[in-house]
């Protein structure tokens, strides 16, 4: 009951936000200069190749795309004014809004967009949603037209994807290498210093030119206005450090507070804490390959001995956290809640009794633990339940590239802590890698089932249709045990009560709309 | 001297041959891998195969070694896997951070230490002497991370005198360099601070029960002069050996120290490129690093023959 409370009213928090974001109800400032402290700095800053949460918070004010996700994460057009798709699925025609320029002054053309796709094509590790464009024409200035080789109903979905983002940059920067393309984008915010694991500056583009159609801001799309000067990122890896620096004013915002610490701000009183429920999706994963958990009746043992109201709560070290069976979070058009009774049973006579059918002798299961703390928290619960449960568990202590190196190979592995951050937030389409094909992560390999699902929900063209097909995806990978998902778990943001207008949703942290009180 | 100089650069270069060597095929050892991390998870094998191609990880180990010394022949260290810049460039961008801090944190500990140490010597037994022996005791003993928090909570969070961290690079705003700099060196010298001064000690209060200053005392020279001129500088031998090991001490410690206070340094470019197997970054920053411990233990040496004249390298 709780739970759903809480999800209600954030839901009403945010609508009534966004109703007013486009109204000047509220004294939004203009000008001032924010210093925000982040956990973690960003390897590579190509508009590209962006492969971490960090470097996504970093180029959403810079770069846009054609098309972008809402709050929701649902496709809405940014660049593009409008987009039309063809009868059969094979053409897609966008139009350009006429008045977008670039960060260098130049303005943006059909062309500069053509050598973008065609980079992102080259090089993003999301090169893959590219295969099927077989042609970019661009019949005027303002006009692009994608042709594919055969239809793909979630194209736009996957252009959308703010993961490795389809950004546009002109034409003559989008010929340079990987990691050689310059900052310049169409975005609110242009770079104005770049020092690697020190901090990323950006200041107020003034050339910048919202989307008229739009209320306010709506995910990464919508209007979008950039109040303050400047924004800089000072990149504090250190937990502590990050608090000092804000609670002595040297920054106004810190993200990655930890629960404890965010009790102790709040209970303080000069210092804001929001939380964000929704931020990854901790999970144990099963190896298909390796026995005993390649009997299906074992892994459902796991599934039935854990305990999510004693487990959940130590994963999120007693923060954020919702005990939610569904793949994507509430408020997704694709939210389903198939599989629940798998979820969360605590029933440990079951998981005896499903043993036994199995005829498990208390054979090894080798569970690997990551070194970070989520990793921990969750290897040390897990254990134990298993433990209490009648399984014979070894754990392995590892590094996170040693842990990763696990789902790769069949070997040397029988569960593994892992977990899931961007997949909810992007939508049903993203969890295919995830669970099916080469690269799953379960190391399954012959389910017929599940690829004929996935067939069918990459050819279903509307909304009604994939969140059917999507419903029986996530039932059919809770029947099979891919993996015991250990419930939703978010992270709290501390922020100065001068800092106006920030809310917190799965995407990058946006500081276009938020503003500074003197 | 000449020569013996050219002899030791000499070794030093096969000193880092072997080092460079064993690091890489300690590396190798390690199980993860850099194109699983950089392709992330959820990528297909071909993807992780390409970045493997890319950067030349799929040859055999001596092949992947040849390329490297190869290059470093031409002053190339390669590239990052997870940076895509070069090697040299993103040492290049480190050095000022950790130069800045450890020569700080080094003349802080020079300073205080020697100074302490001289001071407690020649009040030996007296309450000064007993105030350093204690005061370095406490130094020596405070784990650094926890001095470093606790500087942070007093002067920065408090007081709000110093920044809690970040590095401001010294040409644009050598006011804010400085303030970013004061709390973490003198974080990262407060235990070499502690541990000059007791050496210091030890070494004069020997020096100074030698006959030889008793004769120079007996032939009137002033007490100032004595001390200066006969006593520290005797004192100084072991003193200077253990400069030399201090120096090391600071750039392992600064691991830490870069850690908390948010300064972008080889210390911290090092365990991030070690926990992302990020190998060109590790060989190229292991190898500046033993490039600077052969370097200081050469400085050391040539220190030796000025301070003590007995000292002759032939």
């Amino acid at each position: 009951m709780t739970i759903i409370r809480r999800r209600t009213l954030a839901g009403l928090a945010a609508a009534l936000f966004l109703s007013w974001s486009g109204t000047p109800l509220l004294a939004q400032t203009v000008g001032g200069a924010l210093v925000a402290g982040t956990y973690a700095g960003a390897n590579s800053l190509d508009p590209h190749f962006i492969s971490s949460t960090t470097a996504r918070t970093f180029l959403s004010g810079i770069f846009e795309s054609l098309v972008t996700v809402d709050e929701n994460g649902s496709p809405i057009p940014m660049l593009a004014e409008s987009y039309d798709v063809s009868v059969d699925g094979l053409t897609y025609t966008f139009k350009l809004r006429t008045n977008v320029t670039f960060h260098n002054g130049q303005a943006l053309t059909a062309t500069d967009v053509k050598a973008s796709l065609e980079r992102f094509g080259r090089i993003s590790p999301e090169k893959i949603i590219m295969a099927t464009v077989t042609g970019i024409d661009t019949p005027d200035d303002h006009t692009v037209v994608l042709t594919l080789s055969e239809p793909n109903p979630l194209f736009i979905d996957k252009l959308a994807s703010p993961a490795s983002p389809s950004s546009i940059i002109p034409a003559s920067e989008a010929e340079r290498e990987l990691n050689e393309a310059g900052f310049i984008g169409t975005g609110p915010y242009q770079v104005a210093e770049w020092v690697p694991d020190n901090r990323f500056v950006m200041s107020k583009f003034t050339g910048y030119a919202p989307r008229t159609d739009a209320e306010g801001r709506d995910g990464l799309g919508g209007k979008k206005t950039a109040y303050l000067d400047k924004v800089t990122f000072l990149i504090m890896p250190e937990t502590s450090s990050r608090i000092a620096a804000l609670e002595s004013g040297q920054v106004q915002f810190v993200d990655d507070v930890p629960p404890a610490t965010a009790e102790r701000l709040k209970s303080g009183g000069q210092i804001n804490v929001v939380p964000l429920e929704t931020f990854q999706m901790p999970a144990l994963v099963f190896n298909f390959a390796k026995a005993p958990t390649s009997d299906i009746r074992v892994r459902q043992a796991i599934l039935a001995a854990l305990d999510l109201n004693e487990a959940l709560p130590v994963v999120a070290d007693n923060g954020p956290s919702t005990l939610d069976a569904s793949f994507l979070y509430a408020g997704n058009a694709l939210y389903s809640e198939a599989g629940s009774e798998y979820f969360n049973q605590a029933n440990v006579e079951k998981a005896k009794a499903l043993l036994a059918e199995a005829g498990y002798k208390g054979e090894q299961i080798v569970l690997n633990v990551g070194s970070l703390g989520i990793m921990t928290r969750m290897g040390l619960v897990v254990n134990e339940q298993l433990t209490n449960a009648g399984f014979n568990v070894l754990v392995q202590n590892m590094d996170v590239p040693t842990l990763l190196s696990s789902f790769t190979t069949d070997e040397g592995w029988n569960l593994a802590t892992g977990g899931f951050g961007v997949q909810p937030f992007l939508g049903a389409y993203s969890w295919q890698r995830m669970i099916n094909g080469p690269t799953n992560l379960s190391r399954s390999h012959n389910d017929t089932e599940m690829d004929a699902l996935w067939a069918e929900f990459n050819a279903a063209t509307d909304v009604p249709a994939r969140a059917e097909i999507f419903s029986r995806i996530q039932g059919h990978t809770y029947e099979q045990a891919y993996f015991a998902k250990m419930g939703n778990v978010g992270q709290n943001y501390a922020l100065s009560p001068k800092l106006g207008g920030f809310t917190s949703w799965p995407g990058p942290v946006r500081f276009w709309d938020v503003w500074l009180e003197p | 001297m000449i020569g013996f100089i050219t002899k030791r650069l000499l070794t030093a270069v096969v000193v880092l041959a072997i080092v460079s060597l064993i690091s890489f095929s300690l590396m190798q050892l390690v199980p993860g891998d850099p194109a699983v991390v950089l392709a992330g998870v959820g990528a297909t094998a071909d993807q992780v195969e390409a970045i493997r191609q890319a950067y030349g990880l799929d040859m055999p180990l001596p092949v992947q070694i040849g390329r490297w010394y190869l290059g470093l022949l031409h002053g190339d260290l390669g590239r990052s896997v997870l940076m895509g810049s070069p090697v040299t460039q993103v040492i290049a961008e480190r050095l000022p951070a950790t130069l800045s801090l450890t020569a700080i944190a080094f003349a802080i500990s020079l300073v205080v230490g020697i100074a302490g140490g001289i001071l407690a010597a020649l009040n030996q037994d007296r309450w000064f002497d007993r105030f350093i022996l204690a005061s370095s005791a406490f130094g020596l003993s405070i784990p650094s991370f926890w001095l470093a928090i606790l500087l942070i909570i007093v002067f920065s969070v408090n007081l709000t005198w110093l920044p809690a961290g970040g590095y401001v690079p010294l040409g644009r705003d050598p006011l804010g360099w400085a303030m970013s700099m004061i709390l973490p060196a003198f974080s990262l010298a407060l235990l070499q601070i502690g541990y000059l001064a007791r050496i210091t000690r030890t070494a004069l209060v020997d020096v100074l029960s030698q006959d030889y200053i008793r004769t120079a005392v007996a032939k009137g020279i002033p007490h100032w002069r004595v001390v200066t001129r006969h006593a520290v500088r005797n004192a100084l031998i072991p003193v200077v050996t253990v400069v030399g090991i201090i120096f090391s001490l600071m750039l392992s410690g600064s691991v830490v120290i870069e850690t908390v206070f948010s300064i972008p340094g080889l210390g911290r470019l090092m365990s991030s490129a070690i926990m992302s197997r990020d190998y060109p970054v590790i060989q190229g920053t292991l190898l500046v690093t033993a490039a600077a411990f052969s370097l200081i233990n050469l400085l050391v040496d040539i220190i030796y023959a000025v301070v003590d004249p007995r000292v002759k390298y032939d």
